[in-house]
């Protein structure tokens, strides 16, 4: 039989709230880069769009990394 | 006897197009190379614009002055400082606010909190980056994009373009001769507004002489 009791322990409620907003925080760092992806079709300049595309990407990796470790770990 | 009427083969009007001096001048500058964080460039070299015309040559380029980012560098240096510094006076600090939080949850935590500032910088940086203005040869290209999730670009050709003014109002604009201009146009978009843009008066002088409005001189 299924113990639902454990569902309802603060750490686990925690730690299902950790895991909702570093999910969402991943698709907005998506969004941030795929923006950075559209303005940089818009407005090229030589080198700094790269930069900056490489910058948000570096930072899209970095939140879906974190969600993975708090899945690991928490 | 007198001719009373002799008739003369009169010379074709020339219909070549006047170009001004000063325009002309303006149109063969020599192109500069952009550096990074440029918010001002005459002829830059090394930028383009989306649907820009294999002859069309950008005379200028305009973008908020970089002093504009000064309040946002400051408070993403505060919170990143934040921490560090109520570890440092407050020790007992940790044990107020996480001493019913496992480890590992804090250490996530940590971890998204700086995260977070990373994207408000990057989101930031991006707002000043990509809200640019070109003056080529033959239109004015106002892009502005706020808000991540809003961009808009308008255009509208020279021919159209009415009048320009600017305004330079304070003690920090003034320091740092920059200050927001107006271009008034006969086309769908009235205004063109160039914020905080350093410079603005020569921006003036540069738009009024390719309309052929300038002071000549």
């Amino acid at each position: 039989m299924v113990d639902f009791s454990l569902l309802l322990q603060p750490t686990f409620l925690l730690k299902l709230v950790f895991l909702i907003v570093l999910f969402l925080y991943s698709i907005f760092t998506l969004v941030v880069l795929h923006q950075v992806r559209v303005m940089n079709a818009v407005v090229q300049e030589t080198h700094s769009s790269t930069i900056l595309a490489i910058v948000a990407g570096i930072n899209f990796l970095a939140a879906v990394s974190l969600f993975i470790y708090a899945i690991a770990i928490l | 006897m007198p001719d009373i009427f002799n008739p003369q083969t009169k010379e074709p009007e020339k219909t070549q197009e006047v170009v001004p001096a000063k325009k002309s001048a303006l149109v063969q500058g020599k192109p500069k190379h952009i550096h990074h964080l440029a918010s001002f460039c005459d002829h830059p070299d090394g930028v383009r614009f989306e649907n820009q015309q294999p002859d069309e040559q950008i005379l200028l380029f305009l973008r908020r002055h970089f002093v504009t980012n000064v309040p946002w560098i400051f408070l993403a240096s505060i919170l990143l400082l934040l921490p560090p510094l109520l570890f440092l006076f407050f020790p007992t600090f940790p044990d107020m606010f996480f001493s019913s939080l496992p480890g590992t949850f804090i250490r996530v935590f940590f971890i998204f909190y700086y995260l977070v500032i990373t994207t408000f910088v990057i989101v930031e940086f991006m707002t000043w980056y990509f809200n640019t203005s070109f003056v080529t040869q033959k239109r004015i290209v106002d892009v502005d994009f706020s808000d991540l999730l809003y961009h808009d670009v308008a255009v509208t050709k020279l021919s159209l373009v009415e009048e320009t003014n600017y305004t330079q109002v304070g003690f920090i604009r003034s320091l740092f001769n920059y200050g927001d201009v107006y271009v008034q146009t006969a086309a769908e978009k009235l205004h063109f507004d160039f914020l905080a843009v350093p410079q603005p008066k020569r921006v003036v002088d540069i738009v009024q002489n390719l309309i052929g409005k300038g002071s000549r001189g």
